[in-house]
């Protein structure tokens, strides 16, 4: 994935990319702290707070890039090997957890099980944007965009 | 920025798709989509990449046309 040679647009793309998600990350780290020291709402444990919070601005970030065709690997096998990925083990976890009956809320407070729901929703929305720019741009390759 | 519809015509005339002039330039299929569609306003070294795989010059492909 380092190796991989982007040109100038994807670069460009890119570090905007970045920035959004270092602002996005920004803002729920402030959402968070005045949820939690001001409004005194406990809404997970530290720890599952900053996953969540990581998790989404990973999902965040993976979204857009998808979206704007600067992810992973230029026009190969890559760009959607990862969201295919996510896609399945996002579902296996999401369907795995329902099955399982797990406790998502405990003491007014998102339990383990709610968080790993959590993960596996974003975690699902970012194959589903990856499925859906794999058909849009096979759709334009074969119709060339002209 | 409106279409580059030179560079697609350009393109078009050497029997070239837009994956086949990206991979002579050395860029994705989807920076020369966006090129054409007046989405991206490339390098002059980008310019001139394409400028030479074309066969064309810089004012023939890029250059506003001053009306």
């Amino acid at each position: 994935m380092c190796k991989e040679n982007y040109d100038e647009r994807q670069l460009k793309i890119r570090g905007d990319v970045y920035r959004h998600c270092w602002i996005f990350t920004i803002i729920l780290m402030l959402i968070n702290f005045f949820i939690t020291g001001f409004g005194k709402i406990i809404w997970a444990q530290a720890s599952f707070m900053f996953i969540l919070i990581c998790t989404a601005s990973i999902a965040f970030g993976s979204i857009e890039m998808l979206l704007r065709d600067v992810y992973v690997g230029r026009d190969s096998w890559r760009m959607y090997a990862i969201p295919f990925c996510l896609l399945v083990f996002g579902l296996w976890t999401f369907f795995l957890s329902l099955h399982d009956k797990e406790v998502l809320i405990s003491e007014g407070m998102l339990s383990r099980g709610g968080v790993t729901l959590l993960n596996a929703i974003m975690f699902v929305l970012v194959g589903i944007v990856g499925v859906y720019k794999f058909i849009k741009n096979r759709r334009t390759g074969s119709k060339e965009a002209d | 920025m409106s279409k580059n519809l030179r560079l697609k015509a350009a393109r078009a005339a050497m029997d070239l798709s837009q994956k086949d002039l990206a991979d002579q330039v050395d860029v994705s299929r989807q920076t020369i989509n966006a090129i054409e569609m007046g989405d991206y306003n490339p390098s002059v070294r980008l310019c001139v990449k394409i400028c030479r795989a074309l066969g064309k010059t810089l004012d023939e492909l890029f250059w506003e046309e001053v009306v």
